[in-house]
């Protein structure tokens, strides 16, 4: 009899190992892969979103397969409703799957909407056990926060991939730009003396068209996506834009700099390439005077790429020279990125009221509550250390043989 | 006796005292912890470990009193029938809010998680099987399956330690004690409330159930520092990863910190091994509750048959699902709670031990000279 109960209990467990309660298919799920936020136009108190949906059973193929066999790896659904949850929730009516955020890549907020505050936005995607929190967020010129969501690529199948990869290989290799994840513009908007940023997108060409599969029949695609700039914020406001060399400057005095190509004049009309392999930069503070004086140290190495003047790098003192001109053209894009945060927009996405707090917090203290009345007075000092560690393959410039130098 | 598993070694002993110490971190201590210390949480931590060694020392004295009886046994010995009724009625409320809080917590975190749309009383269904059937084998299966389940620990802590690493941004932890080293003692005090109360189950096993007893001192200070230390480690992790900002926005900031590992095909979704790190640290803690107040009811109504015995137990179990899976007794309001009055409760939890001590030594003194007091 013990042993019959044994073998009973024993056999019943199998009935335990047919999987979770209530679990859900795959193809049951709609897979929700981006999402863009905009207020409504109509009616002021309820968001609008666009969901952009896998097709779950094109993504198992190739990308780019999949768009030559002309089936679009997306479709993409507009809803209303007066919180995140409630029209996402409303995507239930327009689609035949419930929407799943598990795998969301990205989320695009309307700039307009942005400017007004997205406190609103934040809660649910942090309370949402489903969000994985690590997604990218993007503010879109007004108007194209639907229609960057559909144009679709050669390249990369999915539009939401398309748009993670411009993004990680612009904020990489340029500098033009800033890849931030979603908890990381929350960190930085609860933080105190430091500002939240994010990248700024938009389409480039006809967007109607750009969402169909002759996009990417086309040479030259009819519509492109751009990431280009930085939106950034005040609290949790947009309060502006900074175009790409400013955004390169935030990017070098917010050490987020990994690569990036800066072009300085070294004759008349003729360029010298320095490809930043590192930098680094700090700041130095004096606190002696009622407003704190400044001194943002930027120490850049980089790596000679091109050279369209007759310079002959083989002597010390031309690279001295050209080491000069590099430096004195950082301290130039550094300065027009402290222009823009101090003077126009007033707000302290460079981290400094940060790193005070970080580092004299006593400092801090006095400060705290009359930051932004100080900080566009702040005096900063930019004192750059250009330094040329490569040269190239080639001994001299192709314009130095030309001319037997 | 239901069964007769009841020789441990030291080592065993001491993992369930570690064990039960990381348990109430996640999701409880851990919520405190982050909002008060912030970015100062760990260096909280670690002077916490430092001042519980004091409360070390009470449980060790607890535990080498009358070595062969467990804590009922020994307060009934001491405070005699009624005074002692009432001490250990005290101790076994405390036992019981420890299972409670422990098994919320841990229910919780599985609903939010896991298992959204699982009911509650299925979960906890299973959480009580699993515990019940452990404490109705004996000590040693308790002890035995906490060892296992600590060596899956260390495994988890040294893979988290590694690929954590690369995410460590140190300018999270600045600015140190801002505010002076006041503070972070005052919240070091709290967080050893949280930390210490666990161990207070290890007083259930008599000494003597000891094998090796001899190393127990030893062992017991090992895993009573390992148990802090965790809470140091993990506090260390979330502040260098995430930062004070988002560890106290979470509820459970841990798991949310090893969700930014990933190494695709090799090592994804590591805050799963951490999940099953707590949940079992979190059994542990309930198997400890649920024995010691099997035991309790065994020598207040004196249970010698084995049915009886079984019987009791399955009461305990009963009841605590209907306490646990209870929505209303699950309420958001139980946290705040919890943070109130969980240091009073480990107050008088420890003024009862350091009392057990006081009147065990005026004790032993009337007994070489009768010309004591008499207590």
């Amino acid at each position: 009899m013990k042993n019959f109960i044994k073998i009973l209990i024993f056999i019943s467990t199998i009935l335990l190992l047919t999987g979770c309660w209530n679990y859900r298919e795959l193809n049951d799920l709609g897979i929700v892969s981006a999402i863009s936020i905009k207020q409504s136009k109509e009616n002021e108190d309820k968001i609008e979103l666009t969901i952009q949906f896998m097709n779950i059973q094109k993504a198992s193929g190739e990308s780019g397969a999949t768009i030559n066999n002309v089936s679009m790896p997306i479709t993409t659904t507009t809803v209303k409703g007066k919180t995140i949850h409630e029209a996402l929730r409303e995507a239930t009516k327009y689609s035949p799957k419930k929407p799943y955020i598990g795998h969301m890549d990205l989320v695009v907020i309307e700039e307009e909407t942005a400017r007004k505050g997205i406190i609103d936005i934040i809660d649910f995607f942090l309370r949402d056990s489903e969000s994985r929190k690590q997604f990218k967020v993007f503010i879109s010129k007004n108007g194209d926060e639907t229609d960057v969501l559909s144009v679709v690529s050669l390249l990369e199948g999915f539009p939401s991939k398309s748009m993670i990869s411009t993004l990680e290989s612009g904020a990489s290799f340029t500098g033009h730009t800033v890849s931030v994840n979603y908890d990381e513009l929350i960190s930085l908007i609860f933080s105190d003396g430091i500002e939240g940023i994010a990248p700024y997108i938009f389409v480039k060409g006809d967007a109607k068209k750009g969402s169909t599969v002759d996009n990417t029949e086309e040479t030259r695609p009819i519509a492109n996506i751009e990431i280009e700039g930085t939106a950034i914020f005040k609290g949790n406001k947009m309060v502006g834009y900074l175009e790409e060399m400013e955004s390169l400057g935030l990017n070098i005095i917010r050490n987020r700099l990994t690569s990036s190509t800066i072009p300085f004049i070294c004759e008349d009309n003729k360029y010298i390439t320095g490809e930043a392999i590192t930098s680094k930069s700090g700041f130095d503070i004096d606190f002696s005077k009622e407003i704190p004086k400044v001194t943002l140290n930027v120490e850049m190495d980089t790596f000679l790429s091109e050279v369209n003047c007759k310079k002959n790098l083989t002597k010390t003192k031309v690279i001295k020279e050209l080491e000069k001109n590099g430096g004195k053209e950082i301290k130039k894009i550094i300065e027009g990125t402290l222009n823009m945060v101090q003077k126009k927009y007033n707000t302290d996405v460079i981290g400094l009221g940060n790193y005070i707090k970080k580092e004299h917090y006593k400092e801090w203290k006095k400060l705290k509550d009359k930051w932004y009345d100080i900080f566009p007075n702040i005096e900063i000092e930019v004192k750059t250390k250009f330094t040329i560690v490569k040269k190239g393959e080639t001994i001299l410039p192709a314009e130095g043989y030309k001319l037997g130098i | 006796m239901v069964s007769n598993n009841n020789k441990i070694s030291a080592l065993q002993f001491s993992m369930v005292g570690t064990f039960s110490g990381m348990s109430l971190f996640e999701g409880i201590s851990s919520v405190f912890l982050f909002n008060a210390s912030k970015q100062n949480a760990w260096i909280t931590a670690i002077i916490a470990t430092i001042l519980s060694l004091v409360i070390f020392y009470v449980f060790i004295k607890v535990i080498n009193y009358e070595p062969n009886k467990n804590i009922i046994e020994k307060i009934n010995h001491l405070f005699g029938n009624k005074l002692g009724q009432f001490i250990n009625f005290i101790l076994f409320s405390i036992v019981a809010i420890i299972l409670l809080i422990s098994s919320w917590s841990i229910l919780n975190f599985i609903e939010i998680k896991y298992l959204t749309e699982t009911p509650p009383w299925f979960i906890t269904g299973f959480l009580l099987l699993t515990t019940t059937y452990v404490v109705h084998k004996g000590i040693e299966t308790i002890v035995t399956t906490a060892q296992v389940l600590a060596y899956f620990s260390i495994i988890v802590i040294i893979i988290v330690t590694v690929f954590l690493f690369e995410f460590f941004e140190f300018e999270n932890l600045k600015p140190i004690l801002e505010s002076g080293i006041s503070p972070v003692i005052i919240d070091s005090l709290n967080l050893m409330c949280y930390s210490l109360t666990p161990f207070f189950l290890l007083t259930i096993i008599p000494k003597n159930s000891i094998v090796d007893k001899r190393h127990l001192t030893k062992y017991f200070l090992i895993g009573f520092i390992i148990s802090s230390l965790f809470v140091a480690i993990v506090s260390f992790f979330v502040m260098a990863t995430i930062g004070p900002e988002l560890a106290k926005i979470y509820r459970f900031p841990t798991y949310y910190t090893l969700m930014k590992i990933g190494v695709p095909g090799i090592f994804e979704n590591l805050e799963n091994f951490l999940a099953c790190l707590w949940i079992s640290s979190t059994i542990v803690l309930m198997i400890m509750s649920i024995h010691y107040i099997k035991e309790y009811l065994k020598i207040i109504f004196n249970l010698k048959p084995p049915l009886k015995q079984n019987i009791a137990l399955f009461s305990i179990s009963v009841v605590s699902f209907f306490l646990i899976s209870n929505p209303i007794s699950r309420a958001t309001e139980i946290t705040g709670i919890i943070k109130n009055y969980f240091p009073y409760i480990s107050i008088t939890l420890l003024t009862i031990l350091v009392t057990i001590i006081i009147v065990s030594k005026i004790k032993k003194a009337n007994k070489e000279d009768p010309n004591k007091l008499k207590v």
